[in-house]
């Protein structure tokens, strides 16, 4: 079995990581009243509206992104290469991130529309990165 | 290539989940209690509703299905990275980053950084040792 081409999961997880951001920006308008009340509904600082608050964010989805791209890298040998692959490469991460946040959801932290809506939107965003960092993922 | 045995994708699945379950009992209720409780007075959460039978279930089923993606990533880069705890550290790291890596952007705001760091490390040792029950529980034929 040939490793795992190291540079491409790097080069396909960070053009993965733009495809999530630019997904993820589209999204702002979507859920930004929720993103509002929330801010109220939790009284936090009002600097989490502010533009710097969403570099975490930028960075968390280029993480997000090479590890899409890895998983994909590690399943290929199994599933065999593809847009098939790719996409199971990126909903079981995202079924991980999920659940973790309806955990959040039932403590109170995010509301029942809130979460639903960022589930449905994070799904499109994985879908697409998934899609992206595998077209650009080549074995040696 | 042989397909994932799914018999034992469920069965590592349940050794993990057992396992999370466990830790995050400890994590929750010993460790972390402090911070919950204040997390509840400074952010308008009912407690109440934090320490409801809801939240018990959801706790429950959520490391459920982390315990799952655990067993299946680990039988799905097995043919890869071979079979063995080695395997199993790796699909734990993955299963880690990005878990932890959401709720690092809560970090600052939700959660206090040094609060984030210990859940985060709190978080590895016990997705670790899930990863390792589960990659020693999965089989495939001819091992």
């Amino acid at each position: 079995m040939s490793a795992i081409n190291t540079g491409r999961v790097i080069g396909g997880g960070l053009l993965a990581g733009v495809a999530l951001n630019a997904a993820d920006f589209a999204w702002q308008a979507v859920l930004k009243d929720e993103m509002a009340a929330m801010v109220e509904r939790l009284q936090l600082p009002a600097t989490v509206m502010e533009p710097a608050s969403a570099i975490p964010w930028v960075i968390v989805d280029f993480l997000y992104g090479i590890l899409i791209v890895l998983n994909y890298a590690a399943m290929r040998p199994r599933f065999g290469p593809g847009p098939k692959t790719a996409l199971l490469a990126g909903f079981m991460l995202y079924a991980a991130v999920t659940a973790v946040l309806y955990g959040f959801m039932t403590m109170g932290v995010f509301t029942e529309t809130q979460f639903v809506k960022n589930a449905a939107c994070y799904a499109v965003s994985t879908a697409v990165g998934s899609l992206v960092g595998a077209w650009f993922y080549r074995e040696n | 290539m042989s397909s994932i045995d799914t018999k034992h994708v469920l069965l590592g699945g349940v050794a993990a989940a057992v396992i999370l379950n466990a830790c995050d009992w400890v994590i929750n209720n010993y460790i972390l209690d402090d911070f919950w409780r204040h997390l509840a007075q400074t952010r308008n959460v009912d407690m109440f509703e934090m320490n409801g039978t809801s939240v018990l279930v959801t706790t429950v089923l959520v490391d459920c299905v982390l315990g799952f993606v655990l067993a299946w990533v680990y039988a799905a880069i097995r043919p890869r990275l071979g079979p063995g705890p080695g395997t199993a550290i790796i699909a734990s790291f993955v299963v880690f980053g990005i878990a932890n890596a959401q709720i690092a952007t809560f970090g600052g705001w939700l959660v206090t950084w040094d609060v984030f760091v210990r859940t985060a490390a709190l978080s590895l040792a016990s997705l670790l040792a899930a990863g390792l029950a589960a990659g020693w529980v999965y089989k495939e034929a001819g091992d």
